[in-house]
């Protein structure tokens, strides 16, 4: 049991890094970015490539990766979403499938991949702490750490200061916003860098657990972020790391539970059912408000 | 919108589905051109099925491609030799209903979910499909597969290419010619209707839960028969085949196509359906990879520069061409034209009712939260009288409005309508029993002209069975007819003509209010609830509305239940007045007795004086 | 789209290879003679490669390959063969010879080539076995051209592929690596009447099918020897098993079991596990609760690199089984030392300008691959994690070679069909194996043996895989 909470945790964790990135986009513009995982994964390669190839500090790497995506973040904002204008947000969300197939393709022509598994190692080295017979490495509870650290952080953000309403209106009403002297544009721009970088950190922490990646190696795993992000409420920070965790220990139990059972995919059915069934008492997710 | 559009399909789907064959064997086109043609011709009824779904009825699905799952493997069950062994056309409408079943139940989660909520939800039930159901040994066979034979008459087995092409561009007419019949009837509008807004739908009468699965299982039919063409055309079913992103790709097809557009959505997928044969084929296979670079980039630009996608693209330009021939809207202090007198459709039996209470409520109680919006309110409007509720913002007058249109649930007390009680009905269902409304913000699909917003407007009086509308049967097609000339009678009645095909929210807010006092008279309600009806109006058009509401009680015969803030209208028009003020009904009486009311005073003024 | 991942894993990884393999090879028969001897031995160990079957040479079979290599002829056992007559008449007289000339074979293939672009893998790297034939007069003064189209590693897209290759008219339709595409072509194959040589598949399902053939081992086959190395090496151990959640890779996952329990070997644990699934420590603490000591990896080469990486992480530290790639042993470098990784492979291992120990057995074939990229395509990295899928590329091509060899200089699609249909032959070439298409059970699959393998530290410092059995049909 204990083992199953700690499982649930570390891949909760995982899913939370995801789904906060997630989150900040939806409230700040209603949109699903698709993109945010591949475009997170093509800093891990420049990342890795600043690192483990050219001998850069990890800081350095990850700074230029966040740096980067954050740009891809704003760019596609400023050249895309605002464009777009108020048009339907499905719209934008298949911008965002553009988007995706673009990243992806081009991390295997711009870092000359050829197909190679990379890794990479994670800011602090160490053994790890057995908990629950399971070894947690200080990465991993590091990225735990990040992960609440950063849904409430943005969550505070959001709610105290008058940027953050102000990027909570620009989402409610744009043009009303844009009236009462809300900077909509830089509200936008802001969530848009904002969510790549945040995602981008999330993929330098959960590189080093996977072991080995290539493109499109997060893509699963982002859209459990997903999931995640709608069970605890897409209007909800700290809903959405405690969605990933749910999401993670509702599928360590099912994958125990459910061992002997002859159907194949349990874990993905029993997530699917958790998704169903929360949605159906709460359409509003866990945590998250009408808005 | 043509007249026979219906025709039209049948006879170009039929040139073409003999066409295909004969042009293969003349060695025009060869056996891989319609390999890969099929191929488009399989993923254009997909993403029909996917435009069906959101593009009218606005619901999103991110999982679509496994109900095409659903339909391939029914078919892997019954036609294969070593299974059923049954034939193709039995497996059609089997497959068909499988698709249907599949969508009806994720379509369960959308009476309550919406927008990213179900769309999230549609993703994980393609991965329930894909990583469970269909890798049963059962359902998918195991590690070969299925393999689907292609399809038989007498001796004749359809394994070339160019002809299986000919049954798939049949289908494929098939699902076109029942889209057209969706859209042209009051089928397709309901579901426009519901993707406007759904109270509006249900203010005309549409059932919004059952054309909500309708539109489901039609769309998972749909997808079903996809399914099918698809899995007999590539000759193996395997659980491989319906992965995410192929569902992703339906999306992108129908969004770039332009939502709800069937030209479009056919030529995207066309597009896609081809790209990746036609990219190495004109620039070699180096461009490989490359080519999904160049794809990607040009769906990015194609999104940002028109959202609306490629219809879209079109449409525009074709409206800057017409709006340019049609005059500019004309300003707002237009006198009201007077308003329609209109046979009563046929659907309604004369059921005249004579004297005595039209619509009556009693005890109602509201409350959000902590706060009591309606207060035990009772009222009660007599046949053949105009009735007013007044009172100052927030006093709930709405709110009462809600609960007696049925859009709201009362936390406790009833209502009655032509002596029935209704307290348990929805909207939709009131709407049927003889109750019109409208409504503050305009109750109109927007987005639809002046004469579909009337023929929707006739949703629950067209006479025939909306489904059976997918066949376009003559009981259907003389329905049709009698709406159609009733709404134009309406139109030619307001003096609307030159605006007939203009979508209403292009329209002045007056001339809104107009056309949707004319699509609720339609119906012939036995009640009118009018929700501040002068509310945006000069105070010329403000006088001329009343003179119109008089008509609708003298001249149209019609009872009316009337919320409006403008005092010198409330007094020209009506008989009675209900006064409420924070949730309670404080006041009741002719306007006279109530105007000289304390309490009233009091009410409005209160905190003023 | 987003796929576009699971097509690179799939280039590489799983299944990897790139282009089309075919079977291995096959001889001879044919109507020159009949006799030819011995079959006692279609199984043949070599445990260290050293000692190619005795038999009969007979030269005069085995017109000579163009290769240089003077290996080929060497090595070569016919064991079989037929009669004169052509006795297949799976294919009409104007069926028979499409695809063949008397200065031409025309071969069509679909293989993943999606991220060639990015991979940096051509048509031209696929093809240098070809170059190199042509160049020195082709087979019976037939050029063979090979050409490729994209099967993306799915079901449906492999068949509109087909449908391109049919297209060209070729000969024989060649399969490229993958579980998921050649059970759709096959069934495709039947209906359209295609000659189809593909690579892995699994036996289940081909029961009613005349048109589908390989010389490699089966995927049951492949699940098999996983289980009798268990059995062999690691009697009384607890293991478990990381399988991929679908149904195209449970046949294997069937027969590792049987053999099993045949033995009495104890699997404690069993998970599926989904393609990309990223994080297996779940299914790894589960094993290690079960305390499951080996550990048999039936998936793609990425997931079971992350597979071992995520173990080591947790400090468990069983003995792993898996598909042998230089991909994932020189990704995991000294995670897949300690201790050695163990594989089982239908293609002999890879490991540049190593010729030493197990490869001697083989070296001709190693140094005459080696030298063909030096010459067509110089800049091919024969060192990386490439160059063993160039290989078993290369062994598959010339497998091929001597099947087309075999098939005569008035070689017809039926004559092709009689030959991968009667055939008996041992270790045509060095890098080869035993074929044998006389197998009662096993109608038009010629392959029986693998190559068990170990990872170990190659002179140019890489951790590459080496043989330790040559191919062996049993372990037991």
């Amino acid at each position: 049991m204990g083992q199953v909470l700690v499982l649930g945790l570390l891949s909760g964790g995982i899913y939370a890094l995801f789904a906060v990135g997630v989150v900040l986009v939806y409230r700040g513009s209603r949109v699903l970015n698709f993109a945010q995982g591949e475009v997170g994964t093509a800093g891990l390669f420049l990342a890795t490539w600043l690192t483990v190839d050219h001998g850069l500090p990890w800081i350095g790497g990850a700074i230029a990766a966040i740096v980067m995506t954050a740009a891809i973040g704003v760019a596609f904002e400023r050249f895309v979403v605002r464009r777009m204008g108020d048009a339907p947000r499905v719209s934008v969300a298949v911008a965002t499938v553009g988007l995706l197939l673009f990243v992806s393709t081009l991390e295997l022509i711009v870092f000359k991949l050829g197909g190679k598994p990379r890794s990479i190692d994670g800011p602090i080295a160490g053994a790890g702490a057995k908990i629950a017979g399971v070894v947690v490495s200080p990465t991993q509870m590091l990225s735990l750490v990040v992960a609440l650290g950063i849904g409430v952080g943005l969550a505070v953000l959001l709610r105290r200061t008058d940027f953050g309403l102000g990027v909570l209106a620009a989402a409610q009403d744009t043009a009303a916003a844009r009236l009462v002297g809300v900077p909509v544009n830089r509200v936008s721009a802001f969530v848009w860098g904002t969510g790549a970088a945040v995602t981008t950190l999330g993929c330098l922490l959960i590189a080093p657990g996977l072991g080995a990646f290539a493109p499109g190696a997060v893509s699963r795993l982002f859209l459990f972020g997903l999931a995640a992000a709608v069970l605890g409420g897409l209007t909800s920070l700290p809903g959405a790391f405690a969605g990933g965790v749910i999401v993670g220990i509702v599928e360590a139990s099912a994958g125990r539970i459910f061992e002997s059972v002859a159907l194949p995919g349990v874990k993905t059915l029993a997530v699917f059912v958790l998704l169903l069934v929360t949605l159906l008492v709460r359409p509003d997710g866990l945590f998250g408000s009408k808005a | 919108m043509s007249d026979r559009p219906g025709l039209r399909v049948i006879v170009v789907g039929v040139v073409a589905a003999l066409a295909a064959p004969a042009l293969v064997h003349a060695g025009l086109v060869t056996e891989y051109a319609a390999f890969v043609i099929g191929t488009g011709v399989a993923l254009a009824a997909a993403a029909m099925s996917l435009n069906l779904l959101m593009g009218y009825a606005g619901q999103i699905s991110l999982g679509q491609y496994s109900l095409l799952g659903v339909g391939a493997f029914m078919s892997g069950w019954m036609t294969p030799a070593t299974r059923l062994g049954l034939p193709f056309l039995v497996a059609l409408p089997a497959a068909a209903l499988a698709g249907a079943a599949a969508a009806f139940l994720v379509g369960l989660p959308a009476l309550r979910l919406r927008g990213l909520y179900l769309a999230v939800v549609t993703i994980a039930m393609s991965f329930a499909l894909t990583e469970s159901i269909f890798r049963a040994q059962s359902i998918g066979g195991g590690s070969a597969g299925i393999a689907l034979p292609r399809p038989q008459v007498n001796n004749f087995v359809f394994t070339r290419n160019g002809d299986y092409l000919g049954i798939l561009i049949a289908l494929l007419v098939l699902v076109w010619w029942f889209d057209t019949n969706i859209t042209r009837t009051t089928l397709g509008r309901a579901f426009r209707a519901i993707k406007s807004d759904e109270s509006v739908a249900a203010s005309f009468g549409v059932d919004v839960t059952a054309f909500k699965l309708g539109a489901f299982a039609l769309s998972g039919a749909m997808a079903g028969i996809a399914g099918l063409m698809s899995g007999h055309l590539v000759g193996t079913v395997n659980s491989e085949s319906f992965q995410f992103e192929k569902s992703l790709l339906l999306v992108v097809i129908v969004v770039v196509g332009g939502l709800g557009s069937r030209v479009g959505v056919l030529t995207a997928a066309a597009f896609y359906a081809l790209f990746p044969v036609v990219m190495p084929s004109l620039f070699g296979k180096g461009i490989l990879g490359y080519d999904l670079v160049i794809g990607a980039f040009v769906l990015i630009v194609t999104m940002a520069r028109n959202p609306s996608g490629l219809a879209g693209t079109v449409r525009e330009v074709l409206e800057q061409r017409t709006t340019r021939a049609e005059a500019d809207a004309p300003p707002d202090t237009t006198a009201m034209p007077p308003l329609p007198v209109l046979p009563r459709p046929t659907a309604l039996r004369g059921v005249d009712h004579n004297e005595g209470v039209v619509l009556e409520c009693t005890d109602i109680r509201v409350h959000f939260g902590g706060l009591v919006a309606v207060d035990d309110a009772s009222l009660a409007v007599p046949r053949g009288r105009t009735v007013g509720l007044i009172g100052p913002n927030g006093a709930g007058k709405t709110t009462l409005f809600d609960v007696l249109s049925g859009r709201r649930q009362p936390d406790s007390g009833r209502v009655h309508l032509l002596g029935a009680d209704v307290s348990a009905y929805g909207a939709a269902r009131r709407a049927r029993a003889g109750l019109g409304r409208t409504f503050q913000n305009i109750g109109l699909v927007r987005d639809l002209s002046v004469t579909e917003n009337f023929l929707l407007a006739q949703h629950h009086v067209s006479g025939y069975d909306p489904f059976s509308a997918l066949v376009y049967t003559p009981p259907v097609a003389r329905g049709e007819r009698e709406l159609r000339e009733r709404a134009a009678a309406a139109i030619e009645a307001l003096g609307f003509q030159r605006y007939a095909r203009t979508p209403v929210g292009n329209l002045s807010i007056g001339q809104q209010r107009i056309v949707e006092l004319g699509a609720v008279l339609l119906t012939a309600p036995e009640v009118v609830l009018l929700d501040e009806p002068a509310a945006g109006m000069s105070p010329a058009a403000a006088e001329n509305l009343a003179e119109r509401l008089i008509d609708l009680r003298d001249a149209l015969g019609r009872t009316v239940l009337l919320i409006e803030h403008n005092i010198p209208l409330v007094m020209a028009t009506c008989d009675e007045l209900y006064v409420m003020a924070a949730g309670r009904i404080i006041a009741h009486g002719t306007p006279n007795e109530v105007v000289q009311d304390d309490l009233v005073l009091e009410a409005y003024l209160g905190g003023a004086v | 789209m987003i796929r576009k991942l699971s097509a690179l894993l799939a280039l590489l990884l799983l299944t990897s290879c790139t282009g089309a393999r075919l079977p291995k090879e096959v001889a001879a028969r044919n109507r020159t003679d009949t006799t030819l001897s011995a079959n006692e031995s279609t199984t043949s160990t070599s445990v260290d490669g050293s000692d190619p079957l005795g038999g009969v040479t007979n030269p005069s079979t085995l017109p000579s390959l163009p290769a240089k290599g003077k290996g080929s002829t060497t090595a070569t056992t016919l064991v079989a063969a037929d009669t004169s007559a052509v006795r297949s008449t799976l294919f009409t007289p104007n069926e028979n010879t499409i695809g063949i000339t008397k200065d031409s074979i025309t071969l069509c293939a679909h293989a993943a080539l999606t991220y060639g672009a990015a991979f940096n893998t051509s048509d031209k790297d696929l093809n240098v076995y070809w170059s190199a034939i042509n160049d020195a007069g082709g087979i019976y003064g037939r050029k063979v051209t090979v050409t490729y189209e994209n099967d993306d590693y799915k079901p449906d897209t492999a068949v509109q592929a087909a449908n391109a290759c049919k297209q060209k008219n070729p000969f024989a339709l060649i399969g490229g690596i993958g579980f998921d595409q050649i059970p759709a072509v096959r069934n495709w194959a039947e209906t359209n009447h295609v000659l189809y040589i593909h690579h892995t598949a699994t036996v289940e399902g081909t029961q009613n099918q005349h048109y589908s053939f390989t010389g490699l081992p089966s995927t049951e086959k492949m699940g098999e020897m996983f289980g009798e190395l268990v059995a062999a090496r690691y009697r009384g151990k607890k293991v478990g098993i990381i399988k991929r959640n679908s149904p195209n890779w449970e046949p294997g996952v069937k027969a590792f079991k049987a053999v099993a329990q045949k033995y009495g070997v104890q699997i404690v644990a069993e998970d599926p596990v989904d393609q990309n699934q990223g994080s297996y420590q779940q299914e790894l603490l589960d094993m290690s609760n079960h305390g499951a000591q080996v550990v048999w990896l039936w998936e793609n080469a990425l997931d079971s690199t992350q597979i071992v990486k995520q173990s080591k992480a947790q400090a468990y530290n069983p003995q792993f089984l898996l598909f042998p790639f230089n991909l994932t042993s020189q990704t995991l470098n000294n995670d897949a030392m300690n201790p050695p990784l163990v594989g089982v492979a239908m293609y002999p291992a890879y490991s540049f300008h190593d010729y030493s120990g197990s490869f001697a057995s083989y070296a001709s074939d190693m140094k005459e691959f080696e030298a063909e990229y030096a010459k067509y395509r110089p800049n091919a990295d024969l060192t990386g994690f490439g160059g063993d899928l160039l290989f078993l590329n290369w062994t598959g091509m010339k497998g091929l070679a001597v099947l087309l060899q075999k098939c005569g200089p008035d070689c017809t699609r039926n004559k092709m069909v009689d030959v991968m249909t009667s055939l008996k032959v041992a270790r045509p070439f060095p890098a080869s194996c035993d074929v044998d298409f006389t197998r009662p059970g096993f109608p038009r699959m010629g392959g029986f043996s693998v190559n068990v393998m170990q990872t170990y530290r190659s002179p140019s410092g890489d951790v590459n895989w080496r043989n330790t059995d040559t191919c062996v049909e049993h372990l037991l």
